[in-house]
């Protein structure tokens, strides 16, 4: 029943809160006796007195919907929550004002069904009229018209007539896009308007949206500026939470190696999570391990890739690390073979370059222990290392420890190491990390430029990069057991806290040791550089829990 | 739906190991929902100010980013007058790995950087560009008055 005809010359407003009525032209849309601004113009057909409004709190999206789709040419989505993510607008409590804002619902209702009608609007049909006489539970109904004629597909028009878009995230996007079609012409042809180029399609739009047939105004909700700032907000939110990296192919997502957590994998706490679950993971569980050496629960990581490509914690997208794996993979193959052929299949076998890639928080046991640099492992010291006073002792360090070898940690040391070195065979936990560290340390030292090690001075704080290898060495020995003691509590206090730093040492890490990926630096938003500005400036004690 | 085991761990840290100036407090009838807290970064015009948020972590968490809003007034040139927040991290940049804590943090650090380049409100970062002076001024006093309850 559309009522837009029949709106009396002088226009009544009715409100909700006291039943006041009175004339528009004298006191405007808000009560002039209780001032509530939940209200609603009088119209005939549509009158709030006649038709009391039920309060119905608890009308859910699905009834609600489907009181929608009575009279809808096209099948309704089959997934309520999918196809129209709004749903949660209703029960976001991000959406609502409170009990101080009564005029919410309706602007809800009356955005929900704009919301309808844009799908139905692009979803074309051969001229048909619709009426729509929406329920809107706390704020009455809702009665408009829509005309929407079926158009020849024209060329600008990505949309198929054969396939109905029941996204308003796909409508706003051909909408806004730079060089889109505009407002789809059949929306344009419902306003009597051509949609002749994309900036007049959009003011069109935002007239259809103000004073069109769904319109705010003409249905009577006391709308304000406000609201609708927040309606459009909302509905391009809906559109940003589709951006950022694209998704991943499924090929792409299934070619992901698999492979079961492994000692060097948790590292010395004996214990990792999945970061996107905050599951802990066991030793031998079987993970998904992308190229960056990033690890997740298969089941975590899929449905991210399904939407977007990029690691979670280096953003590296897995395509550009693949390649980057299997070049590495090509170029030292020849000179290596016997390295690869030891560590068994190509999923294990990460190349020098590629094993230099961030590693997960499991892996990085000593990463912000307060008196270690993180260091991202890389090729192994070269035999002055091996024959130095420190490597006895981590050697005797070794031989005192009672922890089997684990082969799985071999595989990383294996694949490193020199075939020839003294060092194969057993070695402790503790050890390889150490060694780890050592030999990180050392190579990062010499990759570094001098600014580069300035920077890092500034980010390690008090805990400058060590350039001298023995030095280092040192510290470590100093360092000594008592780190390891507290390396877990150490390591949870901080993983959190830290995110931002770590995560921008990683990044840097990696576009700087791996020259043909500039994701790092690329994709840094200049945010964790200021946030790291600010911590460094003001923040000693924000990035430390100190617990309350 | 039953609450993923990820925003009950994120909850319980939080509230074990609460971020110095950061509070964040679920809601009890609806855990999803947070009641946060920013305290104004020191050397910012906003030092010395309690700024009030809310956060609601959509049903796809953390697939997708949690939703954040400032509700006490600030003016800032990435926060609008609604009080959302022009912030990479809450959008495009958003990752599974981020976290509520890691997001407040990223918040509050906003506040101590503002960035007139990447405005959202318009007015606010113009001024911010024309005459810094008057605008950190204003944030003074805007910080004065609402965030001082």
């Amino acid at each position: 029943m559309s009522s837009q005809q029949t709106t009396t010359a002088r226009p009544q407003v009715y409100c909700f809160g006291c039943q006041h009525v009175w004339y528009q032209d004298e006191h405007g849309i808000r009560c002039p006796a209780c001032e509530s601004d939940f209200v609603q113009i009088i119209e005939t057909g549509n009158d709030p007195r006649e038709d009391p409004p039920i309060i119905d709190d608890d009308m859910d999206f699905e009834t609600w919907q489907n009181q929608m789709h009575d009279d809808h040419t096209h099948e309704p989505p089959s997934d309520a929550g999918h196809g129209l993510h709004f749903a949660p607008l209703g029960s976001n409590p991000l959406a609502a004002r409170g009990p101080g804002q009564p005029d919410q619902a309706a602007t809800l209702g009356s955005l929900f069904g704009l919301l309808q009608s844009f799908q139905s609007l692009t979803a074309p049909a051969a001229s048909t009229t619709r009426s729509y006489d929406f329920n809107l539970g706390t704020s009455g109904r809702l009665s408009f018209r829509t005309t929407t004629s079926y158009r020849d597909g024209s060329a600008n028009d990505p949309q198929s007539p054969d396939l109905p878009v029941q996204d308003i995230n796909s409508f706003l996007h051909d909408m806004f896009a730079p060089g889109g079609p505009g407002i789809p012409p059949q929306f344009a042809q419902a306003n009597g308007q051509r949609a002749g180029t994309t900036r007049n399609a959009q003011m069109a739009f935002m007239d259809a949206l103000l004073h069109g047939p769904l319109g705010l105004h003409r249905a009577g909700y006391a709308t304000s500026n406000e609201d609708l700032e927040r309606i459009v907000a909302e509905l391009f939110e809906q559109q940003a939470g589709q951006s950022g990296a694209p998704a991943a192919s499924e090929d792409a997502i299934a070619s992901l190696p698999t492979k079961p957590v492994d000692q060097n994998m948790l590292g010395d706490s004996e214990k990792a999570e999945c970061t996107i679950c905050m599951g802990e993971v066991a030793l031998g569980e079987v993970v998904t391990e992308l190229y960056c050496h990033h690890w997740f629960h298969t089941d975590c990581i899929k449905p991210w890739l399904e939407q977007h490509n990029t690691c979670p914690h280096c953003r590296m997208s897995i395509e550009d690390s693949k390649a980057a794996f299997d070049k590495k993979n090509a170029n030292t193959g020849q000179n290596n073979s016997s390295t690869n052929a030891a560590s068994g299949s190509g999923t294990n076998a990460p190349s020098s370059q590629a094993s230099s890639m961030p590693r997960p928080p499991g892996a990085w046991p000593t990463m912000f222990h307060s008196q270690q640099p993180s260091g991202t492992a890389t090729t192994r010291p070269q035999q002055p290392l091996l024959n130095s006073p420190l490597h006895q002792a981590l050697r005797d360090n070794r031989s005192q420890s009672n922890t089997p070898n684990d082969r799985g940690q071999r595989r990383v040391g294996g694949q490193r190491r020199d075939s020839s070195s003294p060092l194969d065979g057993p070695r402790s936990t503790r050890w390889s990390q150490s060694y780890d560290e050592i030999s990180s340390s050392d190579s990062r030292s010499r990759r570094r430029s001098t600014r580069d090690l300035q920077r890092s001075a500034n980010q390690e704080g008090q805990n400058p990069p060590i350039h001298n290898l023995q030095d280092r060495l040192e510290q470590i020995r100093r360092a000594g057991g008592r780190e390891a003691d507290t390396q877990d509590n150490v390591n949870r206090r901080t993983r959190d806290q830290s995110y931002s730093t770590r995560d921008y040492e990683r990044r840097r890490s990696a576009s700087e040791l791996n020259e043909p990926h500039n994701d790092g630096e690329q994709e840094n938003p200049g945010l964790l550089q200021r946030a790291r500005d600010w911590f460094s400036g003001h923040g000693q004690g924000q990035g430390h829990g100190h617990g309350h | 739906m039953a609450l993923p085991k990820r925003i009950i761990k994120e909850t319980e840290r939080l509230m074990a190991e609460p971020v110095p100036g950061i509070s964040a407090v679920p809601h009890d009838d609806n855990l999803r929902y947070f009641d946060v807290t920013i305290d104004g970064p020191t050397q910012s015009p906003y030092e010395g100010g309690t700024f009030k948020l809310e956060l609601f972590l959509p049903d796809d968490y953390p697939m997708t980013p949690p939703k954040v809003r400032f509700l006490t007034k600030i003016y800032h040139p990435n926060i609008d007058r609604l009080g959302r927040i022009c912030l990479d991290v809450l959008k495009g940049n958003w990752s599974p790995a981020l976290q509520i804590r890691t997001i407040l943090l990223s918040i509050q650090a906003l506040l101590g950087a503002p960035n007139p380049d990447d405005p959202l409100a318009n007015d606010v970062a113009q001024q911010w560009k024309e005459d810094q002076n008057t605008a950190i001024a204003t944030a003074k006093e805007w910080t004065e008055k609402y965030a001082k309850a």
